[in-house]
């Protein structure tokens, strides 16, 4: 018998075929993002990579400070929080300490499913719970749950599934 | 969705080498192509300024919902059609994630007044609940409809050309019943318990019509 998500997902997954939605619109000539790699020195341009990525990380959650210091260094050069006028300040939070806590079994899965993301970008706003109201469930303050994973246990059908309860 | 403001989710995954953002809304899920950020640094951080440069709105978030102090309230229409904030009370959420995903919001008006929100998203090529509700509109033993209203169309969320794919897009349509005093178990006398039953026999055969035609 299919779990649940599958049984929700089995006729309702579309590949979009572009790299990201239309609505992220680019809000800086590509020759500003160009010259901020160039001259960057989180980013190797010879070799083309980023520093610091470790190369073989044992989880997932070994990325979780060079993503951080690369996301907090293109959020403050491009000002990101006020390149609209409605943007907000986004915060990130490391919401799992280990890989295998907050297992979802209420679907009898027989995959290992968290229910919380590795990582959440967060925000603050009329659209979240005040903080004097001391809600302790992150999951009310996020705006985009990020998934942290070892290339090699990349599972596009075990991701869909995890990402699905994250969304959920 | 858990945070019942939702219109879509966006989900991003990373690894040492490769990115993947994936978007959900009430017709499923969105997958975008899998790159490698450190062979396409431009697209990532176009990926990642848009992200985060992006507004509530920009990032799924029904923006009609919103906090204030410690309530919550929705900003919707009256009967006359003007804009109306309610103040929302409880709460009782579809477990779903995909498909019509109705809530039931039980909310009071400025004047105190209790009413029932119905938040559900139909597809887009029914015919609209509004229009059913109208037929049925003052009948005996059927909860009044007072106001209505229908907005978001997840084609809206998605890439332009895939409303091709056999995902049929839904549109969310938000509905204002007249609030009444309590659900049928909690009768204060044998007579209130009655009535309410003799009234949900009578308005069940336009109802059951009504939901033949809608689901």
């Amino acid at each position: 018998m299919p779990l649940l998500y599958e049984r929700e997902l089995s006729s309702a997954v579309v590949d979009s075929g572009i790299k990201f939605p239309t609505s992220i619109r680019q809000y800086h000539a590509r020759s500003r993002l160009a010259a901020f790699l160039k001259n960057s020195p989180l980013f190797d341009s010879d070799k083309r990579e980023w520093r610091d990525i470790p190369t073989s990380p044992q989880q997932g959650l070994d990325l979780f400070e060079a993503i951080v210091t690369i996301f907090r260094a293109i959020c403050s050069e491009f000002s990101c929080a006020k390149l609209t006028p409605t943007s907000r300040p986004r915060g990130l939070a490391r919401t799992r300490s280990t890989e295998t806590v907050n297992i979802e079994r209420s679907d009898n899965s027989t995959y290992s499913l968290r229910a919380t993301p590795a990582v959440i970008f967060t925000g603050t706003g009329p659209n979240f719970p005040l903080e004097q109201l001391q809600i302790h469930d992150p999951n009310l303050f996020c705006v985009i749950p990020l998934e942290l994973e070892v290339e090699d246990d990349w599972d596009d059908v075990k991701l869909q599934a995890q990402v699905f309860v994250y969304a959920r | 969705m858990q945070q019942k403001n939702r219109k879509f989710v966006f989900v991003l995954v990373m690894s040492e080498t490769s990115v993947r953002l994936y978007q959900f809304d009430r017709t499923g899920l969105q997958q975008f192509p899998k790159f490698n950020y450190h062979k396409s640094p431009l697209d990532f951080l176009i990926l990642l300024i848009g992200l985060t440069a992006a507004d509530d709105e920009g990032c799924g978030f029904d923006t009609s919902i919103l906090w204030k102090g410690l309530c919550r309230y929705m900003l919707t229409i009256d009967e006359k059609k003007a804009p109306l904030e309610y103040k929302l009370d409880r709460v009782i959420p579809s477990q779903a994630f995909t498909g019509r995903g109705t809530f039931w919001w039980l909310a009071n008006d400025v004047r105190g007044t209790t009413l029932i929100i119905e938040e559900t998203w139909r597809f887009a090529d029914q015919q609209s609940g509004v229009e059913l509700l109208d037929l049925i509109r003052g009948v005996d033993g059927v909860g009044e409809v007072l106001a209505c209203e229908e907005s978001f169309n997840t084609s809206q969320f998605r890439k332009p050309g895939l409303a091709n794919t056999p995902v049929r897009p839904r549109v969310r349509s938000r509905i204002v019943f007249k609030g009444y005093e309590n659900t049928i178990d909690k009768f204060k006398s044998r007579k209130e318990f009655l009535n309410g039953f003799r009234d949900a026999v009578a308005g069940a055969p336009y109802t059951s019509t009504l939901f033949f035609c809608w689901y």
